[in-house]
């Protein structure tokens, strides 16, 4: 075989392995977006689902809940992965382990006793109560990203400014933000994506209607709806617009990211 | 889903002691995330484990029943058939992807496609989707009217035509498969990846050796991987075991109980049945699980020491 018919092979595999994971995404989108019947126009059952399904206050709500989670999440991670990252101190590994737990031990499995914290603490219904948990979910895995990257920083620049006499908040504004800000934005996209995402805790803390978020919206409509098809469908791709096109723009570093944090840290 | 990346190396060797001089300070930039994780994560954590040895419906005075929650979840046949179905998921989300994502690596060679990023894109695009979003997707396609039956009509097996959510045997097998269509892409970035970082030099030794291209894959490409396939095996099982947002949208459990997991029964005896003891049981079995088995997987492919 010719190196060219082989390349042409491989291309037919990466295609074929497209086609098959695109095809559920673009069909939703073309039964979201197709007439249905002769009467109805183009992009009828959208406008239609888009005002009875009260998906633009979840969008809101959405926005709100995710940006916060980024912000505090990556605020706190940040941080810490500065200790774990270029400090020595005593218990580093034992907490280290710690946050371990959170990383492999899913939602489900204190999904209850948290719910109970949350009512006891007065957050059931709340903003709070669905980003505080979510952040606290998420803090392990950005934290061991923030880490492995802090710790690949060059050590000499770090020691350099300490040299300087520079305490460890100056090395961190000056030195260490500078320096790790690609993988730090890279890391706020993947926690946007994934708190926008949520769908478990969503639904157990918000029980009024003004402060569903966009996927517990649609996870409760699709209750209502079970077969109209066009409408849940219309529901998906409202919901999903935002984070495909937040991933459009930057899928290049976030895959770089978790690919290269995958394997290295 | 990919909660788990990045800790598989870390997991499997403990490194030496962090770089830089002693610090005390280092305590002060970890209390936002140690606040955090303490009150929301650790707490609700400790207090499962406590809540699991009680009979609590929420409202009366909790009975203490000690291990009995436990026991129920050993023998109740609901139960085990929750935990059973997370067996065949597992199946579905892991064993079947990391199968063939290995068949696709090794058909695809070494050689850089020119666009691999845009394919890289796409096959990466269910990890950012709504889970719920998918599940709309593809009650579109097992829908009695929908496409997966349009099709087998169409090559003349309309006989086998049904509703694939509704069918007791099927809708199990057939929430897999979704699960296998959400891992299969991530997996095969990773891989495809993981080739790249593997020396030509292996490959060129391979060659002249008189390695064929099956031997060259296990010889070189299949150790090479090993990182990859712990982190893709790890990730895609932790998904499999958990799976909630899925069974939510797509089946609720049914047929009957033919699609309930672990994690539905969480859900359902807690906020459906008010039996909240018993829901933290539950909860904590498949914790432990989930603990116990990400532990194994990352030492049994853990490089052998030289």
């Amino acid at each position: 075989m010719t190196v060219s018919r082989a390349r042409t092979a491989e291309l037919i595999v990466l295609v074929v392995v497209a086609a098959v994971i695109l095809f559920p995404v673009i069909g939703v989108a073309g039964q979201a977006l197709s007439p249905r019947t002769g009467a109805s126009a183009f992009g009828d059952t959208l406008a239609r689902v888009w005002t009875v399904g009260g998906f633009s206050s979840a969008l809101l709500n959405s926005f709100v809940v995710a940006s916060a989670t980024t912000l505090i999440t990556t605020g706190a991670a940040v941080l810490a992965g500065y200790a774990f990252g270029a400090m020595r101190f005593v218990g580093s590994t034992v907490l280290f382990y710690v946050l371990l737990v959170g990383l492999i031990v899913p939602l489900e499995g204190y999904l209850v006793p948290l719910y109970y914290q949350l009512r006891a603490m007065d957050l059931l219904d709340s903003y709070a109560g669905v980003v505080l948990p979510l952040s606290a979910q998420l803090i392990p895995f950005a934290v061991f990203w923030t880490r492995a990257r802090f710790r690949a920083m060059p050590q000499e620049v770090i020691d350099a400014a300490r040299v300087d006499g520079a305490g460890t908040w100056t090395v961190f504004r000056h030195v260490v933000l500078p320096i790790g800000r690609p993988a730090i934005l890279a890391l706020a996209v993947l926690m946007f994506l994934w708190s926008w995402n949520d769908f478990l805790l969503s639904l157990i803390v918000i029980s009024s209607a003004e402060l569903r978020t966009a996927p517990l919206q649609l996870g409760l409509f699709v209750g209502q709806r079970t077969t109209d098809i066009p409408a849940l469908a219309s529901g998906a791709l409202i919901i999903s617009l935002p984070v495909v096109l937040v991933y459009v723009l930057l899928q290049r570093q976030l895959i770089q990211g978790v690919v290269s944090g995958a394997t290295r840290g | 889903m990919a909660g788990w990346i990045g800790a598989s190396r870390w997991l499997r060797r403990r490194r030496s002691g962090a770089p830089g001089e002693p610090h005390e300070i280092a305590y002060a930039y970890l209390v936002p995330v140690a606040a955090l994780y303490g009150l929301f994560v650790l707490s609700p954590l400790y207090q499962g484990g406590w809540m699991s040895l009680f009979h609590w419906d929420g409202i009366n005075p909790a009975t203490w029943v000690g291990l009995e929650n436990y026991r129920d979840v050993a023998s109740n046949p609901q139960l085990r058939t929750a935990f059973t179905h997370s067996l065949v998921l597992v199946v579905f989300y892991a064993v079947l992807p990391i199968a063939l994502a290995l068949v696709l690596t090794a058909m695809l060679s070494r050689a850089r496609q020119r666009g691999v990023s845009v394919f890289r894109a796409i096959f990466f695009l269910p990890q950012i989707l709504p889970v719920v979003a998918i599940g709309v997707a593809w009650r579109w396609i097992y829908a009695p009217d929908g496409p997966l039956n349009g099709v087998l009509s169409t090559i003349g097996l309309g006989g086998l035509s049904r509703g694939w959510l509704g069918d007791f045997t099927l809708a199990l097998p057939a929430v897999g498969f979704v699960g296998t269509w959400t891992t299969i892409g991530f997996c095969l970035v990773l891989f495809l990846a993981g080739v790249q970082n593997i020396p030509t030099d292996l490959y060129d030794a391979a060659q002249i050796d008189g390695a064929g291209r099956r031997q060259e894959f296990l010889a070189v490409t299949l150790p090479g991987l090993r990182n990859e396939l712990v982190v893709a095996a790890v990730v895609t099982t932790i998904a499999a075991l958990r799976g909630f947002d899925l069974i939510y949208v797509t089946t609720q459990g049914g047929p009957g109980d033919s699609t309930v997991v672990p994690s539905w029964e969480v859900y359902r005896r807690a906020f459906q049945f008010g039996d909240f003891g018993a829901a933290a049981a539950v909860g904590m079995t498949l914790a432990t699980i989930i603990f116990v088995v990400v532990v194994v997987l990352t030492r049994a492919l853990e490089p052998r020491e030289a």
